[in-house]
């Protein structure tokens, strides 16, 4: 029968990584509680693989303490240094890194013979783990001869069947068609879950990180901005560039005018339009920057003769696409600001070309610094 | 005892003393053909030593004939490592200052090569029997080498080209313009086309050099090219130490022939002595005083180039027999020492090369 | 969970640059030293500093050597380059029938002994008594064919060295799969635009990376001056450093010095080739079926055969005819076409006795010998090698890399006089055994095999091994059941190509053997020295047949590694 792996946390501290004079990690901080899953979310070169391929033992940081289940296995002040294959870490990669002269067994099997079982338990412990990911039928098929969402599942079934303390996830679904991604992203989740293993994520997709994660690392230019559980993060991002990543695909430089008890007014860069807001930006540099979700921004044919209410953009539909579950609207505002609308109710009659309306409530206009000061 | 006994005692006594002069393993000196070959003493010895390793320059085909008769005569095997005559001389200097030098007997074809060997201690004397009467060309004075094996150098026609009729008879013929563009001849490189160079201006014409020159020869590198290209009648008359390679091409049918021309023939040594490190000093001995003797000699001859004996047989060769030992020319070791660079270098400016 | 340790990581590494070390850099050192001295190094007289070796490259033979180095090595790496250029494109991208035997006919000249190759066009063509001479004087021609000219050696090289462009743009041109052609036509492009901008581009580094290593090959070449320059003086850079070697007076310290220009020349080459390639791999891999627009040749589809069964004649069929006439032919005289024919004028003993010449025995004996051990040992020390360069991080890989790519730049007889000097001083008895012949190809060999074992460990990608890892192996496991296997077929492909390498091989035994340690091609390489032609052609036809037989065997797994 299939126990509930022992799970382990994962520290790290003071991460540092060097190749040269480049510097990919900067000084990491990030902790992970038994059981639970953190997404590491950020675009290409932020350094949020190299951090994983550190817990994995691949890369060798330059300086930094990371600990598995309260051990270090990596210190470099201590001088220890685990290798790879004694940190019983669990990975799987983008490329699904199946053995092609192996067959599905054979490959699920692996690091069972790595550790010596004998031949029956070996047998057992795969036969049950390719029933879990539903592959059984293919045990003795080529590992490679599979589609790619099959070999997806039995690179998790090599990792899984060796009870690892932690599991690394290395963009598994990028090679995915759409549907297959978001099948196998909920499988993924279920099984993690299920199991209760430590799990380390890293995508660049925002949506797969906010369903994925019990916490998500947003990470840029070697650096955490912010980590929080998804909705905190999605709610209440630190900066704009935290708010870009997580789904603000509105983000308007500008000035704080002037603080009251109606709220924040925010004055936009080169143009006279003022926004409010409810909170003023927290402490952070680099500048203030206006954020809004695009589907907080209500839109509506503009009627020149209606009264326009505060924090109304007026502009020119200058995209529409129907999304089906809601339509996509991008509007050229006549104070010279590009937005994105997602319009989520049933289809209005905007074209490109019509005149429009865009209102969005105080409390969805965030004020947020460039970086946070945290 | 009855005179029928006696008798029969007799008869066995004389044979055996008629076939014991092969020496088969009794303790005696070693006899062949009534000449004594070695002492008892030293055919022991080469007889415990079994083989003799030789470094030599002379043709692979033709020295295993003369170490097999070697072989046959005294039962001592010999390991021939051929190579061209540089690579001789390299080769033994190379091992020898590494302390490995695994030849017991070494011959090269440049005479001012081997008094270097001398010079820098790697040979050992050694007298032959009959030391004294060898001529002085063709030993050291002390016993450090003896001109072992003596080619020849000739002319040679392809009879397709040139009609025996029309063929030279002498060096001189050879100047004849009216074979132009059928003439080819060796490079100065090599040590016979030293002596037969030396000659050609020595005994025949003192500007012969530039009188064949003009006529504009095709020049060898090498005796291969230049027996082919005779052979396959790409030239009509070839000269150089060719007699070997022609007579065996003409016992296999080719229209080729020797000439033996008039004024004489040329000769030069390939000069071999023992080396001061050699593992098997007797059987190397042995080997000297053997080819030395007028059974090497003879053996020697049957290859075709003239031995060291002149009591030897001549050298016949596919049924051609070579001229007496008295019409063989050879250049003495100082005259070769003399002579060797500048010989070269006014050779090469006058053949333009 | 123990601590890596750092003993565990450092001696690997450093015993493979000892053992690069020696095999490579010390005999390199030798020739560089003897270059600069008076007197060669071992011989028993004291050597001093000179530079005067250096000045005798200005002396006039050597000048004209350079010179024609330089024509020969470009006519005949044009002529190589276009005929397999040719070849590539009708295998490639045309309907020509037979391909199959397109592709056999690219490859088998490359394993012809150079040696034996030029042997037989001295038969065909040296001379107005050549077989062609023969023929064409009876037919009335009014021109001859005189193999014994730069032109010939042009000819001889161009004709040999096929191979290499062939494979190299013929795996180019299978990169161009038909929607990259259709993406240009569909964005407006015409086929001649679409050749030059598309299909160019691919293909331009495959032929000038070939063109390259040809050159390289072509300088280095010392059977074509040896046969074809010998009888008229003709000499190339390479013939004249071995006879400063071989010919009395022999002077090693100026054949050093020269062999250093020859080996500047070839830096300079390999320089170029780095520069124009700005360090894209040219060996690319051959596209995996997808694919391609194949150009319907219509009636032109004969000329294209024609075309490929005259290279197959003219490289292959007439020099073994020719081979084999001079074998069977009892004296080497003909005098016109009939009697070239003549049966009575042949006669198969000399063949047949050379099958059971003692020393040809003895000869092929020691060619299998030393062919077997340099293919285990090199295949496994240059697979450590490029495991290392390239699936490591241990540092120094790079000097690793560059030193196994040293040989490149060094011709095999001078490689040779370096190993010997370098091991005769040694206590290990290696020298005047088979084993000083292994250490002389070794390093000769090291630069194609390491350069194909890399191509193949660079193509298993790095997550197949951190995978094992990450599942427990130790890197050895790892090495053994999941890397291995993986490049199993390149391994193999390589330890043929080192076997066929060193059968073939001439130039790096010449100084290094002695009576017993013959290798087979010294025998034919002796033989010609000896004047007996007619045994020169029987054991080069041996030779060939041997060659050619367990290349054709192999064929299959060669193929990655070329």
């Amino acid at each position: 029968m299939v126990r509930v792996i022992d799970a382990m946390s994962i520290r790290i501290k003071g991460l540092k990584k060097k190749f040269g004079s480049f510097v990919a990690v900067h000084g990491v901080d990030i902790e992970v509680p038994e059981g639970k899953m953190l997404v590491l979310l950020g675009p290409s070169g932020c350094g949020k693989t190299t951090t994983m391929r550190c817990i994995a033992g691949l890369e060798a940081p330059t300086e930094g303490i990371i600990e598995l289940g309260g051990q270090p296995v990596f210190d470099s002040e201590r001088r220890i240094n685990v290798p790879v294959n004694h940190r019983n870490v669990g990975m799987v990669f983008q490329s699904y890194a199946i053995w092609p002269h192996m067959t599905v067994t054979e490959n699920v099997a692996f690091p069972l013979k790595m550790q010596k079982l004998p031949t029956a338990e070996v047998e057992e412990r795969v036969a049950e783990i390719l029933r879990i990911v539903g592959l059984e039928q293919f045990r003795d098929r080529g590992a490679t001869s599979l589609s790619g969402g099959q070999m997806q599942r039995v690179a998790l079934a090599r990792s899984l069947v060796m009870r690892p303390a932690v599991l690394l996830f290395d963009e598994p679904l990028s090679n995915l068609d759409a549907r297959l991604r978001d099948h196998l992203r909920v499988e993924l989740r279920e099984l993690q879950t299920r199991f209760n293993i430590t799990s380390v994520f890293v995508t660049h997709d925002q949506s797969e990180a906010l369903s994925l994660a019990d916490q998500i690392a947003v990470m840029n230019t070697g650096r955490v901005l912010q980590a929080d559980d998804p909705v905190t993060i999605y709610q209440n991002p630190h900066s704009s560039v935290v708010a870009d990543f997580i789904g603000y695909r509105n983000i308007f430089p500008g000035a704080v005018r002037q603080g009251g008890d109606d709220g924040i007014l925010f004055a936009l860069d080169e143009s006279s339009f003022e926004l409010t807001s409810v909170h003023p930006p927290p402490p952070g540099e680099g500048g203030i920057f206006a954020c809004v979700r695009p589907e907080d921004f209500e839109i509506e044919a503009h009627r020149p003769d209606q009264p326009v209410k505060p924090n109304t953009f007026i502009g020119e539909v200058t995209s529409a696409s129907f999304m089906g579950s809601y339509t996509q609207y991008r509007v050229r505002s006549t104070t010279g600001q590009v937005i994105d609308v997602f319009h989520n109710r049933a289809p209005l009659d905007l074209l490109p070309g019509s005149p429009a309306r865009l209102h969005v409530a105080p409390k969805s206009v965030l004020l947020l610094p460039m970086r946070s000061a945290s | 005892m009855n005179m029928f006994r006696m008798g029969a005692v007799a008869a066995l006594a004389m044979a055996v003393a008629a076939f014991g002069s092969i020496g088969s393993g009794k303790a005696e000196d070693l006899v062949i053909a009534g000449e004594k070959i070695a002492t008892e003493a030293m055919w022991e010895s080469a007889k415990k030593e079994g083989v003799l390793v030789h470094y030599g320059t002379y043709g692979m085909d033709l020295m295993k004939i003369i170490h097999a008769g070697f072989t046959k005569d005294t039962g001592i095997k010999v390991e021939y490592v051929r190579l061209s005559g540089a690579n001789v001389y390299q080769r033994v200097l190379s091992e020898n200052s590494a302390g490995k030098l695994a030849a017991d007997l070494v011959d090269l074809t440049d005479l001012v090569q081997i008094n270097d060997f001398v010079a820098k201690g790697i040979l050992a004397p050694h007298k032959v029997p009959g030391f004294d009467s060898i001529a002085a060309d063709l030993k050291d004075p002390q016993g450090y080498w003896y001109g072992l094996v003596r080619p020849i150098s000739l002319l040679a026609i392809n009879t397709a080209r040139i009609k025996e009729a029309d063929a030279p008879k002498s060096w001189k013929d050879l100047l004849d313009p009216k074979y132009d563009g059928l003439v080819g001849t060796n490079n100065i490189d090599g040590g016979s086309a030293l002596s037969m160079f030396s000659f050609l201006r020595q005994k025949v014409d003192e500007d012969y050099w530039k009188k064949l020159a003009a006529r504009k020869p095709k020049i060898y590198d090498g005796i291969a090219p230049l027996t082919t290209d005779l052979t396959r009648g790409e030239i009509g008359v070839a000269t150089g130490p060719i007699s070997e390679v022609v007579l065996s091409q003409m016992a296999a049918g080719a229209p080729v022939k020797v000439i033996f021309p008039s004024e004489g023939i040329p000769s030069f040594q390939i000069p071999a002595g023992i080396t001061k490190t050699a593992t098997h000093p007797n059987a190397a001995a042995l080997y000297l005083n053997w080819a030395t003797s007028k059974r090497g000699g003879d053996l020697i001859a049957s290859v075709g180039a003239y031995p060291l004996n002149a009591n030897s047989n001549r050298p016949v060769k596919s049924g051609v027999e070579y001229p007496p030992y008295s019409e063989v020319w050879t250049l003495s070791a100082d005259a070769w020492k003399t002579n060797a660079d500048n010989y070269r270098k006014t050779w090469l400016t006058t053949f333009g090369r | 969970m123990r601590r890596a340790t750092v003993a565990e990581r450092s001696a690997v590494p450093v015993l493979v640059l000892v053992t690069l070390f020696v095999l490579v850099v010390v005999p390199i050192l030798m020739v560089v030293y003897t270059a600069f001295r008076d007197a060669v190094p071992f011989s028993g007289s004291e050597s001093h500093f000179t530079l005067s070796n250096f000045g005798a490259l200005f002396e006039e033979k050597t000048v004209s050597a350079a010179i024609n180095t330089v024509i020969v090595t470009i006519g005949g790496t044009l002529m190589a380059t276009a005929i397999g250029c040719i070849l590539a494109w009708l295998a490639a991208r045309t309907d020509i029938p037979f391909k199959p035997l397109v592709h056999v006919v690219g490859i088998l000249p490359l394993f012809i002994s150079m040696l034996a190759a030029t042997v037989t066009w001295a038969l065909l063509g040296a001379g107005n008594s050549a077989y062609l001479n023969i023929i064409l004087a009876d037919l009335g021609a009014p021109f001859r064919i005189e193999m014994r000219s730069l032109a010939g050696f042009i000819f001889v090289e161009g004709l040999y060295h096929v191979p290499y462009p062939f494979l190299l743009v013929y795996a180019a041109l299978s990169l161009i799969t038909s929607d990259i052609e259709e993406a240009a036509a569909v964005h407006g492009a015409n086929q001649f635009q679409t050749t030059m901008k598309i299909i160019f581009p691919v293909v331009l580094p495959a032929i000038l990376g070939s063109m390259i290593l040809n050159a390289v090959m072509m300088v280095e070449n010392i059977a074509v001056p040896q046969i074809l320059g010998g009888p008229v003086g003709l000499e190339t850079l390479s013939i004249r450093v071995y006879y400063l070697m071989n010919r009395i007076p022999s002077s090693p310290t100026q054949a050093s010095a020269v062999a250093l220009l020859l080996a500047a020349i070839v830096f300079a080459l390999i320089y170029a080739q780095n520069f124009v390639l700005k360090g894209r791999d040219y060996r690319t891999i051959s596209g995996k079926g997808a694919q391609q627009k194949v150009m319907s040749l219509g009636n032109w589809r004969y000329v294209a055969a024609g075309f490929v069964v005259l290279y197959f004649t003219v490289a292959i069929v007439l020099p073994m005819l020719a081979l084999l006439l001079g074998a069977l032919r009892a004296n080497a005289y003909i005098a016109n076409t009939a009697a070239m024919f003549d049966v009575a004028q042949l006669s198969s003993d000399r063949l047949l006795s050379i099958t059971s010449d003692s020393e040809v025995i003895n000869g092929l004996k020691n060619s299998l010998v030393v062919a077997f051990v340099t293919c285990v040992f090199g295949t496994g020390f240059f697979f450590i090698l490029a495991y290392i360069v390239h699936r490591t991080r241990i540092p120094g890989r790079k000097v690793i890399e560059y030193i196994a790519m040293m040989p490149l730049a060094i011709p095999a007889t001078l490689l040779a006089m370096g190993v010997l000097w370098a091991w005769i001083g040694s206590p290990i008895p290696v020298y005047g055994t088979i084993y000083i012949i292994i250490l002389s190809f070794l390093p000769r060999f090291m630069p194609q095999a390491f350069r194909a074992l890399s191509s193949s460990v660079m193509q298993v990608h790095e997550d197949l091994e951190n995978a094992a890892l990450l599942c427990g192996a130790t890197r050895a496991q790892t090495v053994w059941k999941v890397f291995l296997p993986l490049v199993r077929g390149g391994v193999v492909s390589a330890a043929f190509l080192l076997f066929v390498l060193s059968l073939r091989e001439v130039g790096g035994a010449l100084f290094l053997y002695t009576t017993n340690t013959r290798v087979l091609s010294i025998v034919v390489f002796e033989s010609y020295e000896n004047g007996s032609w007619d045994f020169v052609a029987g054991v080069s036809l041996l030779y060939t047949v041997l060659l050619g037989g367990i290349t054709l065997l192999g064929l299959k797994w060669l193929r990655p590694s070329l």
